[in-house]
């Protein structure tokens, strides 16, 4: 018995993104969806 | 769903060069409860060997991870009302650069992305740090917490020195990242001169030696002096 696709790594929570962020001086890109 | 831009391998390339990703998704729960395909799990052994469940559609998230990112500051972007919607934020400032209303290419929101980061740059430089740096840090962490579990001070200690000898030149907010990891062995470290204190009050030869031992890996931090002090006292 898991079909894996490639993907984006995202970060794990909001605080270790925007510390990823400043580190790398890159934008935070957050994607609002709806899982339905 | 968002296989267009988030698993389309041209912007997974970009991302992993221009942007750090947030997934903020509402109604999650509902696919678990319904045991929707798209909420299907897998399981993990993270890297303190912990199993994990985390999400055949975000491979690196859990259930947990995505719906507490939808609670953070991550889900107040969106004040539009409508799904979905891509923000772009400045890590610094935390506001808004751009926000894209509905579906979009991958071309658009790279587009967008690269915009966002050149403004950044303008105003804050150009990083000096990279993802690699980066992956150094969280994998000194994982084995300085692995191995203090282990009661293993001694590798703790050693991941800690071959991260700081790594951080020669590192911003500011790297380093304290590399204290915080160092202060996570030096606790365990203070733990263990407790245990030999009480020692050598049963059993002063022992502690005297395994102190000396001590002493030659904590050279230079906050616990040299207490060590010596005892050292004197046997």
């Amino acid at each position: 018995k898991p079909k894996l696709k490639p993907s984006v790594t995202y970060a794990k929570t909001w605080d270790a993104a925007v510390e990823e962020a400043k580190l790398l001086k890159l934008p935070i890109v957050v994607h609002s969806h709806g899982f339905y | 769903m968002h296989s267009a831009v988030l698993q389309n391998k041209k912007y997974i390339k970009f991302a992993e060069d221009n942007t750090v990703e947030v997934m903020a998704m509402s109604r999650l729960d509902e696919g678990v409860q319904k045991k929707d395909k798209k909420a299907e799990t897998y399981e993990a052994t993270d890297a303190s060997g912990n199993k994990v469940a985390l999400l055949v559609e975000f491979p690196n998230l859990s259930v947990e991870d995505i719906n507490k990112m939808n609670s953070s500051k991550a889900g107040s972007y969106n004040d539009t009302g409508a799904i979905p919607h891509t923000s772009f934020v400045d890590p610094f400032t935390l506001e808004k650069i751009e926000g894209l209303k509905g579906g979009m290419s991958a071309g658009q929101v790279s587009d967008a992305a690269t915009a966002a980061r050149k403004a950044i740059e303008e105003k804050h430089g150009k990083a000096d740090f990279t993802r690699k740096d980066l992956a150094k840090i969280d994998e000194a962490e994982a084995t300085v917490r692995e191995e203090v579990a282990k009661q293993r001070l001694d590798k703790a200690l050693a991941a800690v020195a071959k991260l700081e000898k790594a951080a020669s030149g590192w911003p500011e907010l790297a380093v304290a990242r590399v204290t915080k990891i160092k202060g996570l062995a030096l606790d365990a470290a203070s733990a263990q001169v407790d245990q030999l204190e009480e020692l050598s009050k049963t059993d002063a030869k022992a502690a005297k030696t395994k102190l000396a031992i001590l002493l030659g890996r904590l050279k230079g931090t906050d616990l040299q002096a207490r060590i010596e002090t005892l050292l004197e006292q046997l």
